[in-house]
């Protein structure tokens, strides 16, 4: 295989301009995934926002004021129809004096306490200040009471009440023994201005609490019951409880949360502020439907949308995942695909197989040519007059027969009847297969004439020649016919004493000693259509003396060029080639000739079929 | 008129049918495989060129010329003899080279059979 070569100009460029767009798809591309993943993660964050701030918060926020609420309603309720209940407002009227009801309401006392989830329940009689009291794990004294004083603090609540005029009051107290926030529902029996007792339920908020802790999202965030006076009274955190929450919200806050409306219960609103950290704490509120009471609730932003920060390195993973990607892809498109050099390869060596296959069915093709212009060569050759036949017919002879192709128009013919020697050396037009053919129309052509028409005057075989040969090729009937012919030197020898010479374009060069004649030819050709044989052709004449030695070229000597300008040989250094010639025996000036020839040619091709016959007769 | 030109190929000659100058070239070697299909048309040139002009130089440099282009050549020479009879002014011009010997006798040759003005020039004495 060829060395590989450099690259060059087009294919360069080429390359170039691949790499050019290849470059300028890739930083596209790059810019499309970035972009697209800036964008959904922006999109996303966006939606996570708002669905935190209008579903996630505000569910929190409205599941856990109405679980409060129907928590609060409920332990209302059951107090309200405690006080409103005849029989108990009958015993607590009659100073608890009424055994048989007492032992009723004090049963009922505890069984609204064993079988709901209250702390405790208790009814005080107004007349007899009497405060009975069933503790959820007490199992003291059905009859047990406590007598109320006025000047006792702790049963300040009793006079508040009765003073206050309200049908019910709720109450927080924080127990911090037990580290329990209480709620208790006093409720007035009677009427409010003339009552006859307090009935009421003190109920454990801890539950509550504790699912305050299960909704809570996020570590940081806050959860609060706040009350009138602004006082944390339910936290997850024990330590906040008690204390006031502008403490530790904005004051900002603090208005809107205390501005709301007071009409729409349970309508959740959603805000957000700054803290100091600049950080971003989105927070709902809403009034509980039983109280003044308000459930607040604040989460910074980083929290609830934490997992935007997932989010966020799943983005940049994969936008580096698809910029790897198609940096790997376009990598392989320009070494695999694109590479024009691999490219121009591959078609190369699919063309260099489709060559071979030509070839090799050119070669069959042109082997079955030569084998058949080979048969045609051996054909040729048993035309030409054979080795013995010469050297018996001359003293000396020797034939340089030189067809350009395997086969050629250029011939020599000999035939020797009785005493009469007849010789020809012709140059028939074109060489390879079509000369050749001309030479077996000459060759029958010639046959017949010295056997039926005549074999010791040139001339007419030359006149017989040119007709027979028109006639063969039919130029006379067909204007389609080429119109060919040829060079011929025609020689009849008699008794080896004189010889008859006749030239169609072919001169005859007798050397004598040293001396070179010329006869020159008297047509310029034979069988050509444009060519008219004057009647009065006649012949040369050489009485032959011994030593003469006869020489014919046909015209492939003189035209094969050669030399330093590359000119045709010519007749004058045939000529004196001729001349100069000194070899003694034939052979030896068979090789000069050849070597003569051969240098002159140096290495160029051979142009036309050269022939060159000499012979000596005595 | 446009020249009328053919560039020489290692077979074929250089020919140039100038119309202004009145001049036809022919320069090179000639051995086509297929001697009248390069002639044909410059046949058809001179027919064509003698309808309208009275007048014609052609200068002549051939260093070899095969045996089909000799008669193709005849036949060239031929057509402008017959021209040259009718009273058409016609010149031609023979280059040759010393050192050739072969240019100078097909010229010989040439001009045996024709009656146009045929002038040898050697080109060494050009030069």
């Amino acid at each position: 295989m060829k060395e590989k070569e450099p690259i060059k100009g087009y294919s360069q460029s080429y390359i170039k301009n691949v790499f050019r767009i290849i470059f300028v798809a890739s930083i596209i591309i790059s810019l499309a995934v970035i972009i697209t993943g800036f964008l959904g993660y922006n999109n996303t964050k966006k939606s996570l926002i708002e669905k935190a701030k209008s579903q996630d918060i505000v569910f929190i926020v409205k599941s856990m004021a109405s679980k409060i609420d129907s928590r609060i309603s409920r332990a209302v309720e059951t107090s309200d129809i405690f006080a409103k209940d005849p029989l108990n407002i009958e015993w607590v009227k009659g100073e608890e004096k009424d055994n048989g009801s007492g032992k009723i309401v004090l049963n009922k006392i505890k069984n609204i306490v064993n079988s709901y989830d209250y702390s405790n329940f208790f009814i005080a009689g107004v007349k007899s200040k009497h405060y009975y009291r069933a503790n959820l794990d007490g199992n003291e004294n059905n009859r047990s009471f406590i007598a109320l004083s006025e000047s006792n603090p702790e049963d300040s609540w009793f006079w508040k009440m009765l003073k206050s005029k309200k049908e019910t009051e709720l109450n927080l107290g924080y127990d911090t023994a037990t580290e329990n926030t209480f709620l208790y529902v006093n409720t007035i029996m009677g009427s409010v201005d003339n009552p006859v007792g307090i009935t009421g339920v003190g109920m454990n908020l801890n539950e509550i609490t504790k699912e305050f802790k299960e909704f809570k999202v996020g570590k940081e965030s806050n959860i609060w019951m706040i009350d009138d006076k602004g006082i944390i009274q339910l936290s997850d955190i024990r330590e906040d409880i008690g204390k006031k929450y502008n403490e530790f919200v904005p004051n900002e806050v603090v208005d809107k949360v205390e501005n709301q409306s007071t009409d729409i219960v349970e309508n959740v609103k959603v805000s957000q502020y700054s803290d100091e950290n600049n950080k971003i704490i989105d927070y709902a509120y809403c009034k509980l439907s039983v109280s003044d009471w308000t459930l607040f609730y604040e989460i910074p932003r980083t929290e609830s949308i934490s997992l935007i920060d997932t989010l966020k390195t799943n983005t940049i993973i994969n936008v580096i995942l698809v910029l790897v990607f198609f940096m790997i892809l376009f990598y392989i498109i320009s070494r695999k695909i694109a590479n024009p050099y691999k490219q121009a390869m591959l078609i190369n060596m699919e063309l260099e197989h489709k060559v071979n296959i030509r070839t090799q069915e050119l070669k069959e093709s042109n082997q079955k040519v030569n084998d058949s212009i080979e048969y045609a060569k051996r054909l040729q050759e048993s035309i030409l007059p054979c080795e013995d036949d010469l050297t018996r017919v001359f003293k000396n002879n020797f034939v340089i027969w030189r067809p350009r192709d395997t086969v050629g128009g250029d011939f020599f013919w000999l035939r020797e009847i009785d005493d009469e020697i007849v010789l020809a050396v012709g140059d028939c037009t074109g060489h390879g297969v079509p000369g050749a053919f001309m030479t077996m129309t000459v060759n029958a052509i010639l046959h017949n004439i010295v056997t039926t028409v005549n074999k010791d005057d040139p001339s007419i075989i030359l006149k017989e020649l040119h007709m027979q040969l028109k006639q063969a090729l039919n130029k006379t009937s067909n204007p389609q016919s080429v119109d060919d012919g040829l060079d011929i030197a025609i020689f009849c020898i008699k008794k080896k004493s004189s010889l008859l010479y006749l030239g169609a374009n072919l001169e005859l060069y007798v050397k004598r000693d040293k001396e070179v004649n010329i006869l020159k030819p008297q047509s310029k050709g034979v069988g050509y259509s444009y060519i008219d044989l004057k009647d009065s052709l006649y012949n040369e004449m050489v009485s032959i003396e011994e030593g003469d030695i006869f020489i014919v070229s046909t015209d492939g000597f003189i035209h094969q060029n050669g030399g330093v300008k590359n000119y045709p040989f010519g007749k004058k250094r045939l000529y004196n080639m001729i001349q100069e010639c000194e070899a003694i025996d034939f052979n030896s000036m068979k090789t000069e000739f050849e070597t003569t020839l051969e240098v002159y040619m140096n290495n160029e091709e051979q142009r036309d079929d050269i022939t060159i016959f000499a012979f000596k007769v005595k | 008129m446009n020249d009328f030109v053919i560039e020489n190929t290692k077979s074929t000659p250089y020919v140039k049918f100038g119309y202004e100058q009145k001049k036809l070239i022919v320069k090179g070697e000639s051995y086509p495989e297929n001697s009248y299909s390069f002639y044909e048309p410059i046949y058809k040139l001179i027919d064509e060129y003698f309808v309208s002009f009275d007048e014609l130089t052609i200068d002549f440099q051939l260093s070899y010329i095969n045996t089909s282009s000799i008669k193709c050549l005849i036949i060239l020479f031929d057509k402008l003899n017959a021209n040259y009879q009718n009273g058409k002014n016609i010149i031609i011009n023979w280059h040759y080279d010393e050192d050739n010997g072969f240019d100078y006798d097909m010229g010989q040759d040439f001009k045996m059979d024709i009656d146009i003005p045929f002038n040898f020039i050697s080109i060494s004495a050009e030069e």
